[in-house]
């Protein structure tokens, strides 16, 4: 199904949670909101439930205003963060409440059941309270609860962080799945970057309720237009420095202090190269160790991470971290040439963090 | 033998430390709630009263206890009891708590909390000028607000409507008080029903009525087994209200007022402590039977049950 959100607005008592946000979701699209705990992502989520009324704005289902529709008649099914299964009635029960709510027949429900209960694997945990379920189980019930309305839009809030981290790996594909088979429209929120990431479509970051950036998760890694996406993006996070702008000879440099300088290559340079101090942003995978080229610089702490070893150093006056091989068997108080891949680099403006790049 | 060992000697008591650690409360309950109860059989067992004193009573055994059987008005005020307590139970102490509790909690928050507390008014007034202001509201013409307000200016004959619809009356004036605990319990239960539980409910499409009977109710099932018990025994055994608005009059006498006239305060003179002691035991004995029914019923043993600790 086919979402709108036009100018969407939320205020509590004055407050602004949700400011004017416009994005469209195309059928079938997996979208994630991501943003920090009380960015108003999840205000998003339930006013699109029907749960929340816009304070203005508007909310299209397949062209048509929804705004005043109660959550029954919106044809979506959610799952929450605390799986929200009613805990006095059984796996089977919680699967068939919606149908039951409806009046269905017998026969119905138990096929509709049976249906759910077979995409979800949860087949042989009918009879049981949610008690009597571990958190991956509930989920899939929760799951299963949402499907068997064969709901035409997913909501999912948050379903993944109560879980523990190995089976919200296998969980995170299990969904993506799941959404890709069936193409039912889902749209995600989450403030775990890799989750967004690795299963979003397109991910809408949102800050203090307005719209950061709405697009593709490589975009959002390779060119973020704000201080915030790049910083909220990447793992480990990337490194930003304030820097100074110099220009020799027609050629543009980066002053990192004692004496180091880095040179910007003509396909990254700032829009306004007369800023003086700016934002340099580079990600720990873009810095490499050199042999004899590159930055002098002495290894402070070397953190194995299993595929590739974090090196913290300094450049300039400025601590960063960077990966390595571990095959290199790199050691603290190495001293070692750092090779700055400066195509990847990004500048930010340090007033509006702005990206001097994308923006 | 090291110091030590004397030492921890020393220090275990001939009893051992739970003794101690009861004790305070053990000592409350055993001299406030048990010992009356073991007085009041022991009494009722006597033909004890003001014309025997408390030298020349004589034990008589049963006898009480036939005399309540046989006597012709016995049935009358058993089943005055057993409606009034299940009326003003069913309609006030947990219906209308219900109600105003849910209705409340569906509101804003600051409107929910100003209706809240203007049902606690009956509460926190003295109950003697609470149940004055009753009736002077049923009280005949010319003090009868309601004679005044509404039947004489529709023509119609004004009369004493306490005295007319007495039964009404003793619901409303206990109803009015009694619905407020319930409310202050049932409201802090269905406010702690997870945010999340709600919304699913209403996504899966439930409505007002249907989310009372599916979440709310299965949610505050412990809440409503301790006030269906609570208020059971004490509308079993409270009779201050039903006192100063009738004292027994038009039909009003439930048991535990007939008790307190049998034994403390009556027409003649004649307090007779050892029938009145033999009602209270019946009361006594009527609300351990109910509240262990109570308790099987909503399956307690649930309630206290080893919790589950979540494997994931």
């Amino acid at each position: 199904m086919k979402v709108d959100l036009i100018n969407l607005t939320k205020k509590f008592m004055g407050i602004t949670a949700v400011s004017s946000i416009n994005l469209d979701i195309k059928d079938g699209e997996f979208v994630a909101f991501l943003g920090p705990s009380g960015c108003g992502k999840t205000t998003t989520l339930l006013m699109i439930s029907g749960i929340y009324k816009p304070t203005t704005g508007d909310i299209l289902f397949e062209g048509e205003r929804v705004n005043h529709f109660p959550p029954k008649d919106r044809d979506i099914g959610m799952v929450f963060q605390s799986y929200a299964l009613y805990p006095h009635m059984t796996v089977y029960q919680n699967l068939v409440f919606s149908l039951m709510l409806k009046r269905r027949p017998k026969d119905e429900m138990k096929a509709e059941a049976k249906r759910v209960a077979d995409i979800m694997g949860i087949g042989t945990l009918l009879n049981r309270k949610p008690g009597q379920l571990s958190g991956g189980q509930q989920q899939r019930v929760a799951l299963g609860r949402a499907l068997i309305k064969q709901p035409k839009l997913l909501l999912f809030d948050e379903p993944l962080s109560n879980l523990d981290a190995r089976l919200r790996i296998s969980m995170r594909g299990e969904i993506k799945k799941l959404q890709n088979n069936l193409g039912i429209t889902s749209i995600y929120v989450t403030h775990d970057q890799i989750e967004a990431m690795t299963m979003a479509d397109r991910i809408a970051v949102i800050k203090d309720g307005i719209l950061q950036a709405y697009t593709v998760p490589e975009e959002l890694h390779d060119k973020p237009k704000t201080l915030f996406i790049a910083e909220f993006i990447g793992n480990p996070p990337m490194n930003l420095f304030e820097v100074k702008l110099l220009s020799e000879k027609g050629s543009l440099y980066a002053d990192l202090g004692k004496g180091v300088k880095i040179g910007i290559p003509k396909t990254r340079t700032p829009k306004d190269t007369q800023k003086g101090v700016i934002k340099m942003g580079i990600r720990p995978q873009d810095l490499h160790a050199g042999k004899d080229k590159g930055i002098k610089t002495v290894i402070e702490l070397v953190e194995p991470m299993g595929r590739d070893d974090l090196i913290v150093c300094q450049l300039g006056d400025k601590d960063i971290h960077f990966l390595t091989d571990p095959g290199l068997k790199l050691k603290t108080g190495n001293r070692i040439n750092i090779l700055p891949d400066m195509e990847k680099s990004q500048f930010f403006e340090i007033e509006t963090g702005k990206s001097l790049l994308w923006a | 033998m090291g110091k030590e060992t004397e030492e921890i000697r020393k220090i275990k008591p001939g009893r051992p430390d739970w003794f101690w650690f009861l004790f305070p409360s053990l000592l409350l309950i055993v001299l406030f709630f048990f010992l009356p109860i073991v007085i009041t059989l022991i009494i009722s067992g006597t033909n004890m009263s003001s014309t025997t004193g408390f030298h020349a009573w004589k034990w008589v055994g049963l006898n009480n206890f036939r005399k309540i059987a046989i006597l012709p008005e016995t049935a009358d005020h058993f089943w005055l009891t057993v409606k009034y307590v299940a009326v003003t139970l069913a309609f006030f102490n947990i219906g209308m708590a219900l109600v105003v509790s849910i209705i409340t909690t569906h509101i804003s928050r600051g409107t929910g909390f100003f209706f809240r507390a203007l049902w606690l008014l009956p509460r926190i007034t003295p109950t003697v000028t609470y149940v004055m202001m009753w009736k002077f509201l049923g009280a005949n013409a010319p003090y009868g607000v309601f004679n005044q307000l509404i039947i004489q200016p529709l023509g119609l004959a004004p009369q004493n409507w306490v005295a007319a619809s007495s039964f009404l009356f003793i619901v409303l004036v206990n109803g009015y008080i009694g619905a407020s605990f319930g409310m202050i319990i049932f409201t802090s239960a269905i406010e702690a029903i997870p945010k999340d539980i709600t919304i699913a409910s209403l996504v899966d499409g439930a409505s007002m009525l249907q989310r009372i009977r599916y979440v709310i109710l299965p949610y505050i099932k412990w809440p409503l087994l301790f006030v269906t018990t609570y208020q059971t025994l004490s509308l079993m055994t409270s009779f201050e209200q039903i006192m100063v608005l009738t004292d027994g009059q038009f039909n009003t006498e439930v048991w535990s007022l007939w008790a307190y006239h049998k034994a403390l305060q009556n027409y003649w003179g004649n307090f007779q402590w050892g029938f009145g002691n033999a009602l209270a035991a019946v009361l006594v004995v009527v609300g351990i039977i109910l509240g262990i029914i109570y308790l099987r019923y909503f399956k307690f043993n649930e309630l206290v049950q080893d919790p589950k600790i979540e494997s994931l």
